[in-house]
Order: structure tokens, then C-alpha cells, then sequence
């Protein structure tokens, strides 16, 4: 009893004081991979099913993967640019039930002036930039039920700090004949707290499917909660289109399938800064 | 030939920029032929009316030809020069301005005595302006010794006021007074002595010491509310008082009231630091302290001649605005002679002599707008200072880019831009997640705005912080962001700080990216 004591006392003492905005943490992921997602309101727990779902969900990366490779490189407002590539595999032939994927994202932004402590006057320009790179993997455990795990390391080219990580456990499930998913993740950042994320969707019909994601943070004294919404509307077998809400900032979009095995997918949002327009490009690479 | 063309043309804009006037005419020369030369010239005057005339110089080669042009087309008529086969080049007849350089005795033989003007850039600002006998400096101080032949004629001697003796002889006989008086406004380019940094501002000595150099917050405060009744438009205070009680009202009382007087009658003050090398946000004394929580009045560190921190100088991160040369200084003193003194005494009247130039330039520039000019222009001396990063101010007075950023802004006013500069020092900023930490935002605008919103995004646009910003109608704002002001530090990463205001009658909105490390 003595050592339990013990230990909690030290895990008390040894939490630190300062909490952190960690809603904004890596905000350079929530410019979200794939399009289509940004497009759904970033509802990605749910909807990206993808190779993207390395990052979003890696529990995804086996539930219903349709392109197992996802890209971009786009640039974006404020003389910045977003790239990611994500690829989603089967590691071996002889274990259909598990899948892996790996995922890179950078971001960069250019132009920032840079001026002394004490002083105006205009000592020069500089970038900065982050990239993650995320590595996943999924395992069906019951033909309805699949889990994953992924863990994401962040190199930035500004900050005096060493490079952070983060993981991401996440668990996904076909309920109602599979018309309609429930995922669940929990995010730990090595040194921001965790996220914990819940989020639904269901086919109301072949065409129409809404889908909810419930976001909570919480870091030391810093908590918030956020819902995101989406909704798919699938036009034809060629063109669908996207509604989304997320955090105060509306989205829609529009996704083609320009061959059999290539989608491309465009997200345009309205945030106070102005309007966001990204693209994407989703391939199935499979042989 | 083309990029020649463009690069005449750019820096026949600047001209008009560096120097004071311009002639429309252009110097062209050309290639060897005299045929070719008639030619040219011919078919240019045949297709471009605003060519006038056309001369030879007097003794340069007959391939050099001057030009006239009408001042509307004067670009495009150099740039279609520099198209022309048959020339070499053309550019601007630039019209060429002497450099103003005092011949006072010490100004000249003093190398030293010459580095600290040079330091302050004062040759540049005084070919801008030598300043204006319509502005008038209060120096409340020992006195001035206003017969000594480097001050005669220039000070206000029908309104005088001596409050240290309780008489109306402000005559000084300690030296202290008449020394500040020689630094701000020395008789200059009179071929002896020393240099005043303002050669023709009025000076109004306003003695509040005794001749044994003691005085009392009674005699300073009389003496602030005479400055402003006197019409003076800067005030210098090169003194300092201590409380060791640590009573309130020391920072808020009856000093305080007079200062915000002063202040909200437009005059500008400035105030030594003092010279106990102590950091003075903690070890407070008046008037340097007194800023009324909003920057009324400018607090001048001292530094040496090598721009490091003088060793008796007071600092502070608060209270120090800028910083001027305080260590051994020349000027003139009592009994019609001159003597090296030492302390940021000397340095605030510096600060106020390069002020009242400005002042020179528009008189009706308000303290905060002035303050804003000051601390803009003010020259980076960190390098020299590793030890009082943040602690001497904006950096030394620099009367050149004062001036220069002055009259650079007034010819912005005739854009349509309503934000002339919008931007945060430092960044980067250091990340507050392990200490508390701050940045400064800056704004110019073209006309005075009494508030204005700051508001700042993440780069996906969520909005982590909003401030409305109020102030006293100024076309300058300054904001201090404190980044662990919510309770919450924001991690580090890229933001987009977004300004809001109304400037004339017109919404504009300008944004800036600021880093946290």
C-alpha cells in the first residue's frame, strides 16, 4: 500500500505545470490527408478508409480499404504548402487478417519575417517546416471487428525542443448487417496529453451517408471537445459529392473516379483566414 | 538592356526618394556615330512630345546629350532611351546636395566628440532638417548659464522660471543644466565649441534645483505643468528620485497627474534612467517609473561610445524606451567654458534634441506617435549588450532613420493602403510553455485609429486569441501579447495574426505570420 502510495505521489509531483493548447497541437495534420475527408468536416476517424486511415484510424486500414495509396501536393494560403503520401499494404499473403501502412506528411510555410527581442527592425525572411512520418497496422479479430495501432514521430525545422511522437490505439466496428460503423481511438502525444475520439456513420441508403465524430482533449488543466459532422452524397458511380462541419469552419467537395483504380477528390473550406482549396489523388496499387 | 531599363527605372523612383529635389532631365550617351545621334534624337522628339529640349554639356564629349522631359512621362521616355540601339545608356540628371557638417572647434578636432554624432547618424538628419526656432525644448534642470556663446540667443529667457530658488533667475551655477542645455541645442556650425544636436530649437530653462543641486518632487512638478503652460513640445528631465518607503502614491500621485498633464497636452518627456546600474523595474524611482501603465513618457539608458551599456547605467525591460551615448561627453558648462561630464543625464538630452528635430518636421505629432517613430527606427544593439537583451530599450536613437521613417510614412499616407507596417518583435517567438513569455505587435496606419482588433489563428484557422486593442486615436499601436495569458500555452508552430480596424472611414484587414519555437 506503502509503494502504491509511493508511486502515485511521484506521478503526481511529476506532472508539469503547464498545460497546452493541445487542440492546436501538429495543427498541420488537421489540414487532413485525402480531400475527401477535409470535405467531410476532417470526420477521417470514420471516413477515411483509404490508406490515410494510417493516420486517422489505423483500425480502418483493414475494415474496408479501397485505395491503398493516397498523395498530394498542394499548395495552400500564406505562401504555405501541405504533402502527404500514404501507402496501406498486406504484409504477407499467408495472414489475410492483418494489414500495415505507412504515411508521410510534411508542411511548410514561407515568408516570416524575422525581427530581434529588442528591436523592429527587419532582420530577414525564413521558412519552417514539419514532417511526420507514421507507420500502422491493422488486425481483423472478429469479422465485424478490427484494431489498430500506429505510432507517428514529428521532425520541425523552428523548434529548439527534440522531435516528438505520438500513438494511436484505435478499435473499429460493422454493427446493423454493416450498414452502420463505430470507431473509437485514443491519441497520446508524448508530451501534449491525449485525444480521445468516438464517431459514427450509417448507410441511410446506398447514397446518402452521414457520419459524426466526437473529439476530446485534455492536457493538465487544458480540456475541449469538438464535434465534426459529414455527409456523402453519392451522385453516380463516377462522382460523389461531400458536405462537412468542423469546429465553426464549413467544407464541401466533390470526389471523380477518373479510371477504375484512381479517384480524385477536392475540398474546399471556409475558415476566418479565407477559403482553402485542396486536392488529392487515391490510387488501388494493388497487382 | 531591357533589365538596365528597368533597373533606371527603379532607381530614378528612388531618386526622388534620396534626394531632396529633381530635374526632369536625363543624361543619355551614345554609341560614337554623330549621325546616328541626330537621328535618334530627331525621331524621339518626332514620336514623344514630352521632350522639350536638348543640349550638349559644356566640356563632357559631344556623345553626351542632356534632355528634358515632362515629369509625367520622364519614366517612360528613360525607359524607351534604353531601348534605343543608338544609345549606351541613359539615366537621371540627379541633383546633388552638400552634406551639412558643423565647423564648431570640437566637432572638428575631436574624432571621438565626431564618432557619437556619426553614431546617431546626425550628419544624414541634419541635411533633413538643423531644426525649428518654432519648437521649444523645457529643460528643468540647475539652470542654463543662458550668456555662455554657445547658448546665447537661444534660450527663452522672458519666460524662465527658477523654482529651485523661488526667484526668476534660472542663471546656473551648479553646471549640470547648462551642460544637457549644450547637448540638445548648442549653438552649431558658429566655429567654436561644441554641437548642439538641434541648431535653432528654443530652449526654456526651467530651474528646479538649487545651486547645490538638491531639489524636491514639488519644485519638478511645478516646473512640468510651467513647461506645458509655456507651450514647450518635448520636456527633458535629467533627474531621478528614490523612494525607500515603497508608498504607492510615490508612482500615482501628484508626479503622476502632472505627467499625464503633460502627456495629454501633447508634449513629450524624456527621463534619465539613472545611474545606479540597477534594473530599475525592480529598484523604481520618478520620473522614470511614472509611465501611467501606458508609455507616457520615454526613460533613456546610457551607453558608451561602443554601443555596450554604460557600467553605471539603470535598465529595465519596462521602463527604458531607447538608449543614447551618456559616457564621457562634451559640452558646454558654466563660466562660458565646456567640460566632459558622465550619466544618462547626458544621455535623455540627446533623446530630446534628435525629438525636437523631428517635432522640426511636424509639430503635431502626438507622444505615442513620436514614441512609435522612435522605437521603430531605433539602431539593434544586442550584439553589444548579450547581458541586457531587452533591457536598454529599443536599441540607440538613430536621428537618420527617425527622419527617414517619418518622411518615408508621410509619402506612404498617399497610398491606398490603409496599414502602412504590421508586424510582431521578436519573431520567432521563444515558446511559453516553460516560462512565461511575450511579444510585441506594431502597427502603422495612414490615419489615427482609436482601436483596432488583434486576433490570432492557427494555420488551419481555428482562432486561439482575440484582443481588441483601445487606445488614444494614434496612427502607431502597439500590443503586447502575453502567450500564457489564457491559462494554456500554445504549442509551437506557425500562426497567422490577423489586424482589424476601421482607418478613416474604411474596414481594412492585413495579416502576419508569426512562429513560435
Amino acid at each position: 500500500m506503502k509503494n502504491i502510495a509511493l508511486i502515485l505521489f511521484l506521478f503526481t509531483i511529476s506532472f508539469p505545470v503547464t498545460s497546452i493548447r493541445s487542440d492546436v497541437m501538429y495543427d498541420f495534420l488537421n489540414l487532413g490527408a485525402n480531400a475527401r475527408i477535409q470535405a467531410l468536416g476532417n470526420t477521417g476517424l470514420v471516413n477515411a478508409t483509404d490508406a490515410e486511415a494510417v493516420m486517422y484510424n489505423p483500425a480502418n486500414l483493414f475494415s474496408y480499404p479501397q485505395k491503398n495509396f493516397v498523395f498530394s501536393l498542394n499548395p495552400l494560403y500564406f505562401d504555405s504548402s501541405h504533402m502527404y503520401l500514404f501507402y496501406a499494404m498486406e504484409p504477407s499473403i499467408v495472414d489475410p487478417y492483418s494489414k500495415i501502412g505507412v504515411g508521410v506528411v510534411r508542411f511548410s510555410i514561407d515568408g516570416i519575417e524575422e525581427r530581434g527581442s529588442s528591436s523592429s527592425a527587419l532582420l530577414g525572411t525564413s521558412s519552417a517546416s514539419d514532417v511526420a512520418v507514421i507507420i500502422a497496422s491493422s488486425r481483423l479479430i472478429t469479422y465485424s471487428t478490427s484494431v489498430g495501432f500506429s505510432f507517428g514521430t514529428i521532425a520541425s525545422t523552428y523548434k529548439s525542443s527534440s522531435n516528438d511522437f505520438f500513438m494511436t490505439f484505435g478499435v473499429n466496428h460493422l454493427a446493423n448487417e454493416l450498414r452502420m460503423k463505430l470507431n473509437s481511438t485514443i491519441q497520446i502525444y508524448n508530451n501534449a496529453g491525449y485525444k480521445l475520439s468516438f464517431g459514427g456513420l450509417s448507410y441511410l441508403s446506398s447514397q446518402i451517408i452521414p457520419s459524426y465524430v466526437i473529439d476530446m482533449y485534455s492536457h493538465n488543466r487544458f480540456s475541449a471537445m469538438y464535434v465534426s459532422l459529414g455527409l456523402e452524397y453519392v451522385i453516380s458511380k463516377q462522382m460523389k459529392g461531400f458536405l462537412g462541419y468542423n469546429r465553426d469552419q464549413l467544407s464541401a467537395g466533390l470526389g471523380l473516379a477518373l479510371m477504375d483504380n484512381t479517384d480524385f477528390n477536392y475540398a474546399t473550406t471556409f475558415t476566418d483566414l479565407g477559403v482553402r482549396h485542396q486536392f488529392s489523388f487515391s490510387m488501388d496499387l494493388t497487382p | 538592356m531591357r533589365w538596365n531599363a528597368k533597373l533606371l527605372v527603379s532607381l530614378f523612383v528612388l531618386s526622388n526618394l534620396l534626394v531632396s529635389s529633381f530635374s526632369y532631365e536625363l543624361i543619355v550617351k551614345y554609341k560614337d556615330s554623330s549621325t546616328m545621334q541626330t537621328r535618334s534624337i530627331s525621331s524621339l522628339k518626332a514620336k514623344n512630345a514630352s521632350v522639350s529640349n536638348v543640349r550638349s554639356f559644356k566640356y563632357a564629349p559631344n556623345q553626351y546629350k542632356i534632355i528634358e522631359v515632362d515629369e509625367a512621362n520622364a519614366e517612360n521616355v528613360l525607359a524607351e532611351l534604353n531601348n534605343d540601339a543608338d544609345i549606351e545608356y541613359a539615366h537621371p540628371n540627379y541633383q546633388a546636395k552638400l552634406l551639412i557638417a558643423p565647423n564648431d572647434s570640437y566637432y572638428v578636432s575631436d574624432s571621438y566628440y565626431r564618432g557619437l554624432f556619426d553614431g546617431y547618424g546626425a550628419q544624414v538628419a541634419w541635411d533633413v532638417t538643423t531644426g525649428s526656432s518654432q519648437i521649444i525644448v523645457a529643460i528643468l534642470d540647475t539652470g542654463i548659464d543662458t550668456d555662455h556663446p554657445d547658448l546665447v540667443g537661444r534660450c527663452l529667457t522672458q519666460d524662465w522660471k527658477d523654482y529651485g530658488n523661488n526667484d526668476n533667475n534660472p542663471e546656473d551655477y551648479n553646471g549640470h543644466g547648462t551642460h544637457v542645455a549644450g547637448i540638445i541645442g548648442a549653438n552649431s556650425n558658429n566655429g567654436i565649441g561644441a554641437t548642439g544636436l538641434n541648431w535653432n530649437c528654443k530652449l526654456l530653462p526651467i530651474k528646479v534645483f538649487t545651486d547645490a543641486g538638491t531639489g524636491t518632487s514639488v519644485q519638478a512638478i511645478d516646473g512640468i505643468y510651467y513647461a506645458v503652460s509655456k507651450g514647450a513640445k518635448v520636456i527633458n528631465m535629467s533627474f531621478g528620485f528614490y523612494d525607500s518607503s515603497n508608498n504607492p502614491l510615490f508612482f500615482e500621485g501628484a508626479m503622476q497627474d502632472a505627467i499625464n498633464y503633460a502627456y495629454s497636452n501633447g508634449v513629450c518627456m524624456v527621463v534619465a534612467a539613472g545611474n545606479e546600474d540597477l534594473n530599475i523595474s525592480t529598484y523604481k524611482l520618478t520620473p522614470a517609473c511614472n509611465d501611467g501603465g501606458s508609455n507616457k513618457i520615454i526613460g533613456v539608458s546610457s551607453l558608451t561610445s561602443t554601443k555596450a551599456k554604460s557600467n553605471f547605467s539603470n535598465y529595465s525591460s519596462q521602463y527604458v524606451d531607447i538608449s543614447a551615448f551618456g559616457s564621457i561627453i562634451y559640452s558646454t558648462y558654466t563660466g562660458n567654458s565646456y567640460t566632459v561630464l558622465s550619466g544618462t543625464s547626458m544621455a535623455a538630452p540627446a533623446v530630446s534634441g534628435i525629438i525636437s528635430l523631428l517635432l522640426s518636421l511636424d509639430p503635431t505629432l502626438t507622444p505615442s506617435q513620436v514614441m512609435g517613430y522612435l522605437k521603430s527606427s531605433a539602431e539593434n544593439i544586442d550584439a553589444y549588450n548579450s547581458s541586457y537583451t531587452g533591457q536598454l530599450g529599443a536599441g540607440l536613437v538613430r536621428a537618420d532613420n527617425l527622419l527617414s521613417l517619418f518622411q518615408g510614412s508621410k509619402s506612404s499616407t498617399q497610398n491606398t493602403e490603409q496599414i502602412i507596417q504590421y508586424y510582431n518583435y521578436p519573431n520567432p517567438v521563444e515558446s511559453a510553455i516553460l516560462n512565461s513569455n511575450s511579444t510585441t505587435f506594431f502597427a502603422e496606419f495612414t490615419k489615427p485609429v482609436s482601436n483596432a482588433n488583434i486576433s490570432i489563428y492557427s494555420i488551419t484557422g481555428r482562432k486561439v486569441y482575440d484582443n481588441n486593442v483601445s487606445q488614444s486615436a494614434s496612427t502607431l499601436m502597439y500590443h503586447v501579447w502575453d502567450l500564457s495569458s489564457s491559462g494554456s500555452s500554445l504549442p509551437p508552430g506557425p500562426y497567422i495574426a490577423v489586424i482589424k480596424a476601421t482607418v478613416g472611414g474604411s474596414f481594412v484587414t492585413k495579416y502576419h505570420k508569426v512562429l513560435i519555437k
